[in-house]
């Protein structure tokens, strides 16, 4: 097998690749806030109605939200392939263990494995289930050991993406517009390789058309200047998506670039595996440290510390509260005089929050409506 | 909006991946081998039955029995080949020549599911000879000609087959927004429209999808990863399974306007080589069983 040698930042070393880097003029990026999500499923929704709702895409979720530890959709995404990979270790610097390019069976162009049927038939699986059982009798008595946290996963738009890797007839591409991975729906044959080779199982086949489809990023959103439906939708304001650089390109004044590159709060989703994806996560803060080093790698400990620190750090704060503040695409912004403004890549304001919500202490008893008030904080 | 996304979402068919990796084929000289044995195509003037595999004439045709084996040059590679031989007639006309491929295959694999692929078979036939192209899908400059027949496919085509229905008997939507014949929905021209949009591999005229694609593909190739469907479809086949086998005929004009085409009327005898793929085994693309190389199929008079 004949590879190209490219330089993956996340893990900081080069790896081997199927194709040479060819980064894209610039990469669409997401950052999720694991620790907002309620699971209420309504980016699953706003994206399954956009675009999933036709035949053969009934089990198909670009978007989901599953339970961690134990959910999954579809079954065993993770956990499989974390076992197919082996030992994965972080040296001082650098990944030291194998990529699943680097790992890839003879024959195979990337280490994967293509879930069965039913893997899709249980999107809830694991649902709310934490991560040990609740002796009888307990009771909250201060911290608590058992855990669980939301993940909500859509396709990571990666910069190396396995999909393309494994495709033999060249039908998923990167645009380099936006770094947006597609699949060309007019000369898919519907072989799977890429269902096979998407480690994150974020490329679907559908019966019907017996073609493979996958998240399109709402790309002519992204072309009108606007966030993706899932992004927009997200009831928590738990998303915000933009573009992201490269620890060598990116840029202070930008969000996206601001939370990953330079306060490092933001996370990739299992750089181990060698894709550079390009959703990133802020942590739990709740979930054991051994969990997330797996899930995030070894800068989980140090983003959680900063995190917790957000409410006394200002342009930190404001750059998460732009989280959910507008539809519009935010290219860059500032935090002045107690309120973050976000702006458009012309300079235009396209968002402005304060950083802390004025405080209204209403009287208990309304003499105008004759009625009690409670004042919830 | 909707004219705009029907154009995005179309005019993304047409883009190419990033820059392709250079796969050398090491063996190349063994690539262009012509075996020993050869498949004597026999002169029927009543034509190629190329629609009815039983047919009693392809009984008159001489057999020859041919190695298979698995595909280990271009990865995705098969690692065992489950086929071992096929079993190989041919008939040709004034017009056409068919070749009927039998072979040993106890699961009928013709059904699609994300877990769950056809069986299919290949003949290929080299656009020129001087000098002779790889077997292995062609090499750059020098074409070759594909026939895909694919059992799937046929269904789908045949019979009316919906996968999705075979699959999942007992499965329930409350409707399909952008069908008009949607259950709960009122028909709505608008969004019959709209349909053509979301649709993404019917808005970007996939000619591979189900219940589109014809049992036989006329295709080309001129490397590994570039499969490219024939302006002209001049491919015919059809193929019936029983007891624990496979006969699919597959049949050409022997000469056609088509440039992309191999020339094969008046040749004395011509390179062809096979492949077969075992859905049951998940056989899928490069996952594929084929021939140690082009064979001489020779016209008799």
């Amino acid at each position: 097998m004949k590879t190209h040698q490219v330089f993956n930042w996340q893990i900081n070393r080069k790896m081997s690749y199927w194709y040479p880097d060819a980064r894209p003029k610039r990469q669409i990026g997401y950052i999720f806030d694991i620790n907002k999500c309620i699971a209420c499923q309504t980016c699953t929704l706003a994206c399954k109605t956009t675009w999933t709702s036709g035949r053969g895409q009934e089990a198909m979720l670009w978007n989901n939200v599953e339970t961690k530890p134990y959910g999954f959709y579809p079954t065993a995404w993770d956990v499989r392939l974390l076992q197919q990979l082996g030992g994965q270790v972080w040296g001082e610097d650098e990944y030291e263990g194998q990529t699943i390019f680097e790992a890839a069976p003879p024959g195979e162009r990337v280490l994967g494995f293509r879930p069965e049927d039913e893997d899709y038939c249980y999107p809830n699986l694991g649902e709310d289930e934490v991560s040990e059982s609740i002796p009888g009798g307990a009771h909250l008595q201060g911290l608590q050991t058992s855990w669980m946290f939301y993940l909500a996963r859509i396709c990571n738009h990666c910069t190396y993406p396995a999909c393309l890797a494994g495709c033999p007839r060249m039908a998923v591409y990167k645009r380099r517009e936006d770094g947006i991975v597609l699949i060309d729906q007019a000369n898919c044959r519907g072989h799977r390789e890429c269902v096979r080779a998407c480690p994150y199982k974020k490329v679907f086949f559908n019966t019907a058309t017996g073609t493979s489809e996958k998240c399109i990023a709402c790309f002519p959103k992204i072309e009108s200047g606007l966030q993706p439906q899932c992004v927009t939708h997200c009831i928590g304001k738990i998303r915000l998506q933009g573009w992201v650089g490269t620890p060598d390109t990116m840029r202070e004044d930008n969000p996206i670039d601001y939370l990953i590159h330079v306060r490092k709060i933001a996370l990739p989703l299992y750089p181990q595996f060698g894709l550079e994806p390009n959703v990133y996560y802020v942590p739990p803060v709740h979930v054991p440290r051994k969990f997330l080093y797996m899930m995030c790698g070894p800068g989980a400990e140090k983003a959680i510390e900063i995190y917790r620190a957000a409410k006394d750090d200002p342009k930190l704060l404001g750059a998460l509260l732009l989280f959910g503040s507008t539809e519009r695409i935010i290219h860059s912004f500032q935090v002045r005089d107690g309120t973050a403004y976000g702006y458009d890549e012309k300079g235009a304001e396209v968002a402005r929050t304060p950083l802390k919500e004025p405080v209204y202490v209403r009287p208990f008893f309304d003499d105008a409506r004759g009625v009690y008030r409670h004042n919830t904080p | 909006m909707r004219s705009i996304l029907w154009v995005l979402l179309v005019g993304c068919a047409g883009a190419r991946p990033m820059e392709m990796a250079s796969q050398e084929k090491s063996d190349a000289q063994d690539g262009r081998r012509i075996l020993s044995i050869e498949v004597v195509s026999r002169y029927r003037s009543e034509g190629v039955p190329w629609s009815d595999p039983d047919h009693a004439a392809w009984e008159d045709a001489p057999v020859t029995t041919v190695k298979l084996i698995p595909q280990q040059v271009q990865e995705p590679k098969l690692a065992v080949a489950s086929i071992g031989e096929l079993r190989i007639r041919s008939l040709h006309g004034q017009n056409w020549i068919g070749f009927l491929l039998e072979w040993e295959d106890s699961t009928f694999s013709a059904t699609l599911r994300s877990d769950r692929f056809g069986d299919g078979a290949a003949v290929e036939f080299p656009l020129a000879v001087e000098p002779l192209p790889d077997y292995r899908m062609g090499d750059e400059g020098r074409p070759v000609q594909l026939l895909l027949w694919r059992a799937e496919r046929q269904r789908a085509v045949e019979e009316k087959i919906s996968f999705l229905e075979e699959n999942y008997p007992n499965a329930w939507c409350d409707g399909y927004p952008f069908e008009p014949t949607a259950v709960g929905f009122l028909p709505d021209p608008a969004m019959t429209a709209e349909q053509k949009i979301y649709v993404a591999s019917q808005a970007a005229e996939n000619p591979f999808r189900i219940g589109v694609a014809p049992p036989v593909e006329d295709l080309g190739a001129q490397t590994w990863n570039e499969l490219t469907r024939h302006r002209s479809q001049d491919g015919r086949g059809r193929g019936v399974w029983a007891d624990g086998r496979w006969r699919v005929a597959i049949a050409r004009p022997l000469a056609t306007s088509d440039p992309e085409d191999a020339l094969l009327a008046g040749r004395e005898s011509w390179p062809v080589a096979f492949a077969a793929w075992d859905g049951g085994r998940e056989n899928v693309g490069p996952r594929k069983m084929v021939t140690e190389g082009w064979i001489r199929v020779r016209f008799q008079r």
